[in-house]
């Protein structure tokens, strides 16, 4: 079969690779029918993320219809079309049981490696590292699904690939965003970047009744886009104005109620503290540039919330733990426990509430994914989020 | 307050089997136990130290000569720098290991370097050999220094690869179960990766085999030596074993009806003492990393009934049997 492979900096290839097979009882094999390039993908593009190996199929957003399933699996069959979720969870053990999925305790073969870098291991994520399982992603034409009882979801007729295919990840990770606020009526929520995982942060909080939301980014487009479909209530580009001074004005002096970090490891400013982080990483000396998370902590009101859902890998630097401690804020963080949001989403889809394809700019073979990480990493032609049809 | 303590430590001593116990009054207390953290800061110390020094050399190679009375040219200007690449190499890799007393031995040698370029520069024209002289103490300092804590980083070290490794981890199962499972022992094969099989012989001893690199084919036969039902079991190599080994297995109820916590004990006596530890897989290090991976497998085993398995390992498995 094709495959979108990893080979190192800025270089993922098209390949034919072996087609997957079930290795274990509960396994299915998914053929993949669209499939979408995650901004967390972009990091290890980026080369960010240790412990990836050359050859590496990648991709963990992606849905299609069950070719196989293994003889321990009951409530899948063959020919049902599905969405899979990017965490890997047994549905059994005791994180599962609490319904924290990405943090399953046996989806994880090497969690001895993710042991050594943060203490104790996640769960299991498809495409994405050595250190989180060695799964092969779904940027192919086939996949293979561990647990097929406990993550896949089946889709409804009626609805269109495109409506659902982001219940695997960035629907639900911004909706997990939005609710770790504990948004109450009259909140304004403030969301550090429009990509796609940014725009359903946005939308979520709309639907758990915050009043306003404010997006903030430098992409004229991204920002648009979080006014027109988002349902954004004011826009920031910071690149065009004082930051802190905007908030400031947006919320009375208040500051947001509560405060989502979208962005992640790779953040980007205009300011001195961007070439200080893109420095000290040269030096390897932070893994991560945390330049989002610090504006987030120091703009949030007294008392507020910070809901990081952009991705961290390794250490951050300067952090303004004073400014967290003396304000009482509470940091929210995590993996999307992706699992507990399909069906509640799916619902909120089928009932016309969103419809999460607003996002997509492009449509393109699988056979162009290069194309794609290049297009999506430069954010050009408007680019915001890309499906892929194998 | 009293009473607390007391059952603490014998809650702890129940939790530890005898035989550890008395490797640890074999190792050092007070004052002495508290030494190795003091020489992971040294070491930090010195990485730190080292750092600076070789970003003096490599970014102002001309005034770093010019202040240790070194002959001004551009040959020894890129000596210099060189010299401050080495520098900060040895600093960033000897302060990411657990155990830099290699990297600390790698600086005493290029002290050493040091010495003798210095030396030799005191015959070059130019040479302020009063600064060079000055210089030189300074690295014979530094010697010293770095030997001192490269020699107590190393007995560290040492005293980390002696000592059994530990793990545990929480499964939720009953104790009896998880127990019952451990003490069919032709099961270990399915979760331990290293032990090809365990056989139960007529004498009440176990024949335990090694699935060992390279056709080196270890085996030997061992005998519980401790027993009791969903609490505990203790077994080691019997005498004249080629691998002298003992250990010792866990149960106790997790808090909160969790299910169990299984804590395991391993030691090793390799076969060919202290170097061929170092050398083999059954270095410490090694068995703590298998140790754990075992038991995850087991947890996989008593939690949804297989072992998970990653794409990854079973292209490499693929790719392996195509070679064969």
């Amino acid at each position: 079969m094709k495959a979108n492979r990893w080979y190192g900096k800025q270089d993922v290839r098209v390949e034919t690779v072996p087609d997957p097979q079930i290795l274990n009882e509960s396994d299915a094999i998914v053929r993949v029918t669209s499939t979408a390039i995650c901004g967390s993908d972009l990091h290890l593009y980026n080369g960010l993320i240790p412990s990836m190996q050359k050859g590496d199929v990648l991709g963990h957003e992606f849905m299609g219809e069950v070719v196989e399933v293994g003889p321990a699996v009951k409530k899948l069959r063959v020919g049902d079309r599905v969405v899979v979720p990017f965490p890997i969870a047994c549905g059994a053990c005791a994180m599962c049981t609490r319904e924290l999925y990405s943090l399953c305790e046996n989806s994880n073969p090497n969690a001895w490696m993710a042991e050594k870098l943060w203490g104790h291991s996640p769960a299991g994520i498809f495409g994405y590292s050595h250190l989180l399982g060695g799964f092969s992603g779904g940027q192919a034409e086939f996949a293979r699904v561990p647990f097929a009882d406990v993550g896949p979801i089946k889709v409804p007729e009626g609805l269109t690939d495109e409506q659902v295919l982001f219940l695997s990840d960035i629907f639900p990770t911004g909706y997990m965003g939005a609710e770790m606020c504990g948004i109450k009526d009259g909140d304004v929520i403030a969301v550090w970047g429009a990509g796609p995982v940014g725009q359903f942060a946005i939308a979520s909080a709309r639907l758990l009744g915050a009043e306003r939301v404010i997006a903030i980014d430098r992409i004229p487009s991204r920002l648009a886009l979080a006014a027109a479909r988002a349902g954004a209530t004011d826009t920031i580009n910071y690149e065009k104005v004082n930051l802190a001074e905007a908030l400031n004005d947006l919320t009375g002096g208040r500051g947001p109620d509560a405060c989502i970090d979208a962005v992640g490891t790779e953040s980007h400013s205009r300011g001195p503290t961007y070439a200080y982080d893109r420095a000290k990483q040269a030096l390897m000396l932070e893994s991560d540039r945390p330049i989002a998370l610090r504006q987030a902590i120091r703009s949030c009101r007294n008392g507020g919330t910070i809901s990081v859902i952009g991705v961290y890998g390794g250490f951050i630097d300067k952090f303004p733990m004073g400014a967290v401690m003396n304000r009482s804020l509470t940091i929210r963080t995590g993996q999307c426990h992706v699992h507990r949001y399909l069906r509640p989403l799916l619902e909120r889809i089928q009932a016309g509430e969103i419809d999460p394809s607003f996002v997509i700019t492009h449509h393109l073979p699988l056979a162009e994914a290069p194309r794609g990480f290049e297009m999506f990493l430069a954010k050009a032609d408007g680019c915001e989020k890309v499906v892929l049809h194998a | 307050m009293e009473t607390t303590g007391t059952e603490a430590q014998a809650v702890s001593a129940r939790w530890r089997s005898d035989a550890m116990e008395a490797d640890r009054r074999d190792q050092p207390r007070g004052v002495a136990r508290a030494l190795p953290r003091a020489i992971g800061r040294a070491a930090i110390g010195v990485g730190l130290f080292g750092i600076g020094l070789g970003l003096a050399e490599l970014l102002a190679p001309r005034r770093f000569n010019g202040r240790i009375g070194v002959g001004e040219n551009r040959r020894a200007r890129n000596v210099t720098r060189a010299l401050g690449l080495r520098e900060i190499a040895n600093s960033i890799a000897l302060l990411g290991r657990r155990f830099p007393a290699p990297w600390l031995w790698a600086r005493v040698g290029g002290d050493i370097v040091d010495l003798a370029l210095l030396a030799n520069a005191t015959r070059a024209r130019r040479a302020r050999v009063g600064r060079i002289v000055g210089a030189i103490g300074a690295v014979v300092g530094a010697t010293v220094v770095d030997a001192l804590v490269a020699g107590r980083s190393s007995g560290r070290a040492r005293a980390r690869l002696a000592g059994p490794v530990r793990r545990a981890i929480t499964i939720a199962s009953s104790s009896d179960a998880a127990y019952r499972f451990w003490r069919e022992l032709g099961n270990l094969p399915k979760f331990m990766e290293r032990i090809e099989s365990v056989e139960e012989l007529a004498s009440g001893r176990s024949r335990w085999r090694l699935r060992a690199p390279k056709g080196m084919a270890l085996s030997w036969e061992a005998e519980i030596v401790e027993d009791r039902s969903a609490e505990i079991i203790r077994w080691q190599s019997v005498e004249g074993s080629e691998v002298t080994n003992r250990g010792a297995v866990r149960f106790r109820p997790a808090p909160g009806g969790q299910g169990t916590e299984i804590a395991v004990e391993l030691e090793y006596v390799p076969p060919a003492g202290e170097l061929g530890r170092l050398a083999s897989f059954l270095s410490n290090e090694a068995l703590e990393v298998q140790l754990e991976r075992d038991l995850r497998r087991l947890k996989q085993l008593l939690e949804v009934g297989e072992i998970v398995r990653s794409d990854a390992r079973s292209l490499r498995e693929r790719q392996r049997g195509v070679q064969r």
